[in-house]
């Protein structure tokens, strides 16, 4: 039976009530008990107790009582712990202990004897410890003693004497006796020291022949006795002789708060010796400490000194510095977890190449997850054959001849993965291997990447550039000084920025600026300029890279010369644009055309009706219906002459007009021109026509120089109307005649003079007055099949003058 | 009874002399204008029950001048009707938007325009 009770304090406290075995005890007992416990209570010392009860049979128990204690040093609870024990054995204690038992302070017994009534010894328990002849062998003492032991046996029961007695080899010691009458043969003495620290080193006496060899002995040794009190320290123990005698009769605690100690290993101490005085067995404890001289650590062995059954005497308390062990055990530990945790694989291969230890990171180097994978198994499940051979003959021999070689193998992961490590072989003393390995593979893939890299990037068309976070170039590829025109030594340290040129896009630099400085990628399209100031366009796309601090190292920008695809993109965009208006002018054409058709198909019309209404009615003059039927046919000449026009217009885009000269009075012609076409205008106007120069004959095309001039003149009156007259201006010049039309009209507008020889153009300003958009093509594209020129002078609101110029020939 | 008055706004002579007579002959009392500014200056002193006009003009178009009638109050109940070469749906929906009762394509028979004006009228 085991269970925990709480410390007594006060006398009254009592044992009746914690448990129901306490009740069966009889009160002497009990208040032997309750008094142990109170005892214990403030001495923190375990103590054993023999109790005989009678619960239907008589029981014997063996009582330990172990206290426990905090850290300062109170005991907090008592450990109960009751082993039965034989009636036989229980008595035989009795009968020897049973007196001594009742004593009231056990602790200060230093000697009991059991005497006859003749003064006769009849045992001596300590006599080890003391000489009892010697005491009695005292004369003063002796008569007084005699006298009292006398006076015992005559049944006067308990008594005390206080004798002076001298020990041999020592001072004169004052000794207290008390006794009792046990039987009428049998006196029981105990004899008690009043110093007692003196006492404790006359029980010692009897160690004193064996202090030279205690002393002599390298390891601590001490004694307790049963209240854990020193009673003895050998020289090794305790240098300094001082203090080994101020410890006599001191306990570890007094010790260490003397010394100033941590009090935590006082209570170890306590804790070990409370144990062997219950137990009787002898207990181990390990203690380190600091000292000047260094980490110190001694396993403490603590051994009980029993004179008879269960009655422990002391303890022996020895010790041995274990130090230098513990150092290689913590050396070996911290090697152990060095290895264990190390970043290169290490394994270790006994003389038959298999493995015998293998650390996490070799078996995780190699995709494996169990270090069982390999022990037992050789090196040769790690690498491909041919591989195996090269390090057993070309490697193993240099491993025999120098003891060590370090270099790279290729090996193979557990899912066949190619692994490249950088590794180190040292030979054992017993023929074994340690062979310590790093990963290379990726350093290798590394290394091929970069390799790769740079070769691509100084041969690909790209430009590669690298700059400091602020922009400045750190290097550039071939590319560069290819496309640029400048070396990589003229540009390092330099901005970007020096390439770009009046038009480049500065609203694109800003915002592709702008993007950089937030640390983004970006691209962007840019017209640069090169070392010889041609322009090239460039795609630049630009990716930041950051350190593993997350911190902005540099720039790496790759460029691509999209000078060719841009222009083709202008190009594009351009005839695009071009197709665009043209088809603008076509649908104007169109519209234009339908208008001009429409309108004298409309006057046909409405004469034709009017005809029907006048031959319907009476009383209608034939002059009037003559009239109409003019006018009828005044528009079918208009209309035929738009579709001419039109034809005119088709034949010129399909180049089947061929020049027929022949040789005419270009002033006559001219004339002609004017009388027939414009002799008489629906507002009254004329046209004025005047020659300068001396006369002569040219050769021309009349079809196609009469469309020229009709087309001409006719835009002179039709731009012009209510202004002045036009004019028509011959000149024969030397080389060749010149013909200027001149008109007072709305003249054309600045801009829009380029565009008058294109098809379907009409200016801004004529938007509201007939035309095809086509007379004008048809006049240029007729002027230079006669290699003649023709030139333009306009000014909005005041007029226009057109001027031809042709060979003579 | 008193003659119906119409003016007829249209650039190009010979259209403009048929139609004038055509109206004539149907008993109108027709005045002409070859453009949108003279036709405004007839319309300062003579109302007219009815307006033909072309769209394409020089200087003031068709759709300018009825922008400019609908502005004055006391025109802006003629009826107005146009005579055009255009034919995209766009431009005559232009031109009934703008306020015309109808809009004429050229060529167009004698008869349709006699019976549009008899409608407006």
């Amino acid at each position: 039976m085991e269970f925990n009770i709480k410390p007594f304090h006060k006398k009254q406290d009592t044992l009746l009530g914690i448990n129901l075995f306490f009740s069966l005890l009889n009160d002497s007992d009990l208040r032997e008990l309750n008094e142990t416990i109170l005892s214990i209570s403030k001495s923190g010392l375990a103590r054993t107790k023999f109790v005989a009860v009678y619960d239907g049979k008589r029981a014997a128990y063996k009582i330990h009582f172990v206290p426990k204690l905090n850290e300062k040093i109170q005991v907090t609870e008592i450990h109960v712990r009751l082993e039965s024990i034989s009636i036989q054995r229980f008595q035989n204690y009795q009968k020897n202990l049973e007196k001594i038992r009742t004593q009231k302070e056990f602790k200060h017994i230093q000697a009991t004897a059991l005497l006859d009534s003749n003064l006769n010894l009849i045992n001596f328990f300590n006599k080890n410890s003391l000489s009892f002849e010697k005491i009695i062998e005292n004369k003063t003492g002796k008569t007084e003693f005699t006298n009292w032991v006398k006076l015992l046996f005559a049944g006067k029961g308990d008594a005390e004497i206080h004798l002076s007695a001298q020990l041999t080899g020592s001072t004169s010691l004052k000794i207290s006796f008390s006794g009792f009458n046990t039987e009428k043969s049998m006196i029981c003495l105990t004899i008690e020291s009043e110093d007692y620290k003196d006492n404790n080193s006359n029980q010692v006496k009897g160690l004193q022949f064996n202090k030279n060899i205690l002393n002599s002995i390298p390891a601590d040794i001490v004694f307790w006795n049963m209240d854990h009190q020193y009673i003895f320290l050998n020289e090794n123990a305790m240098k300094n002789a001082d203090l080994r005698k101020w410890i006599i009769g001191k306990n570890d605690f007094e010790f260490f708060q003397y010394r100033n100690k941590p009090v935590e290993m006082a209570l170890k101490r306590r804790e070990t010796f409370n144990r062997v005085i219950t137990s009787g067995e002898p207990a181990y404890l390990e203690e380190h400490f600091k000292t000047s001289n260094g980490d110190f650590h001694h396993l403490r062995i603590l051994q009980p000194i029993t004179d008879f059954e269960d009655h422990i005497e002391w303890v022996l308390g020895y010790s041995i510095d274990i130090s230098s062990i513990k150092r290689i055990e913590s050396r070996l530990l911290k090697m152990n977890l060095a290895v264990e945790e190390a970043m290169d694989g290490i394994a270790v291969l006994n003389e038959k190449s298999e493995y015998v230890y293998v650390n996490e990171a070799h078996v995780k180097m190699f995709g494996y997850t169990n270090p069982e994978d390999f022990l037992g198994n050789t090196w040769h499940m790690l690498y491909e054959k041919e591989e195996i051979s090269r390090i057993e003959n070309n490697i193993f021999p240099l491993i025999a001849k120098n003891g060590r070689w370090a270099g790279e193998t290729k090996g193979k992961s557990k899912d066949g993965k190619t692994l490249y490590q950088e590794i180190t072989l040292t030979s054992l003393p017993d023929g074994g291997l340690v062979c310590i390995c790093r990963d290379k593979t990726e350093y290798r893939e590394n290394k091929d990447r970069i390799q790769t890299a740079e070769i691509i990037a100084d041969n690909i068309n790209s430009i590669i550039m690298i700059t400091d976070p602020n922009l400045k170039i750190q290097w550039v590829n071939n590319a560069f000084e290819h496309i640029t025109g400048y070396t990589l030594n003229k540009v390092i340290g330099k901005h970007p920025g020096f390439l770009h040129g009046p038009e480049t896009d500065k609203e694109v630099v800003k915002a592709f600026s702008k993007k950089l400085k937030q640390g983004n990628p970006c691209s962007a399209e840019l017209l640069n300029y090169a070392k010889d100031g041609s322009k090239y366009w460039i795609q630049i796309n630009v990716t930041p890279l950051y350190d593993e601090n997350n911190k902005l190292k540099s720039f790496i920008s790759v460029e691509n010369d999209v000078t060719e695809l841009k222009n083709a993109e202008i190009n594009t965009r351009n005839a695009l644009s071009k197709e665009k208006e043209l088809n603008e002018l076509k649908s104007q054409f169109v519209s234009i055309a339908s208008h001009e058709i429409r309108t004298p198909l409309a006057s046909i019309q409405s004469s034709s009706d009017l005809i029907q209404m006048f031959i319907s009615s009476e009383n209608v003059p034939k002059d009037k219906i003559k009239k109409h039927l003019e006018k009828i046919s005044g528009q079918i000449f208009r209309l035929s002459s738009i579709m001419s026009n039109l034809l005119t217009i088709g034949k010129i885009n399909l180049d089947k007009f061929s020049l027929n000269k022949n040789e005419v009075d270009i002033e006559n012609f001219i004339s002609k021109i004017i009388n027939d076409f414009f002799g008489i205008n629906a507002d009254g106007r004329t046209i004025r026509f005047k020659a300068t120069g001396t006369k002569r004959k040219s050769d021309i095309d009349q079809v196609l120089m009469s469309q020229v001039l009709t087309n001409l003149i006719g835009n002179a009156l039709k731009y012009s109307k209510d202004k002045a007259e036009p004019e028509v201006l011959l000149e024969y010049l030397p080389e060749n005649f010149k013909i200027s039309i001149k008109d007072y009209g709305i003249g054309i507008p600045q801009d829009q003079i380029p565009y008058i020889y294109d098809s379907f153009f009409r200016a801004r300003n004529v938007e509201n007055i007939q035309g095809t958009g086509l007379g004008m093509v048809i006049v240029k594209k007729f002027v230079e099949m006669h290699k003649g020129n023709i030139e333009v002078n306009s000014i909005e609101n005041e007029g226009t003058t057109f001027t031809i110029t042709f060979p003579y020939t | 009874m008193q003659k119906r008055k119409i003016l007829l706004v249209e650039d190009e002579i010979t259209l403009r002399d048929t139609i004038e007579e055509i109206l004539d002959f149907n008993d109108f009392d027709v005045k002409t204008a070859s453009n949108g500014e003279i036709a405004l200056a007839v319309l300062k002193d003579w109302k007219p029950d009815l307006i033909l006009s072309d769209v394409m003009m020089p200087g003031i178009s068709g759709f300018d001048l009825i922008r400019m009638v609908q502005g004055i109050e006391e025109l802006k109940q003629i009826p107005f009707i146009f005579l055009s070469a255009l034919v995209a749906k766009h431009e005559q929906k232009k031109g009934l938007d703008l306020g015309a009762r109808a809009f004429l394509t050229k060529p167009f028979k004698t008869a349709d325009l006699l019976k549009l004006i008899e409608k407006h009228l």
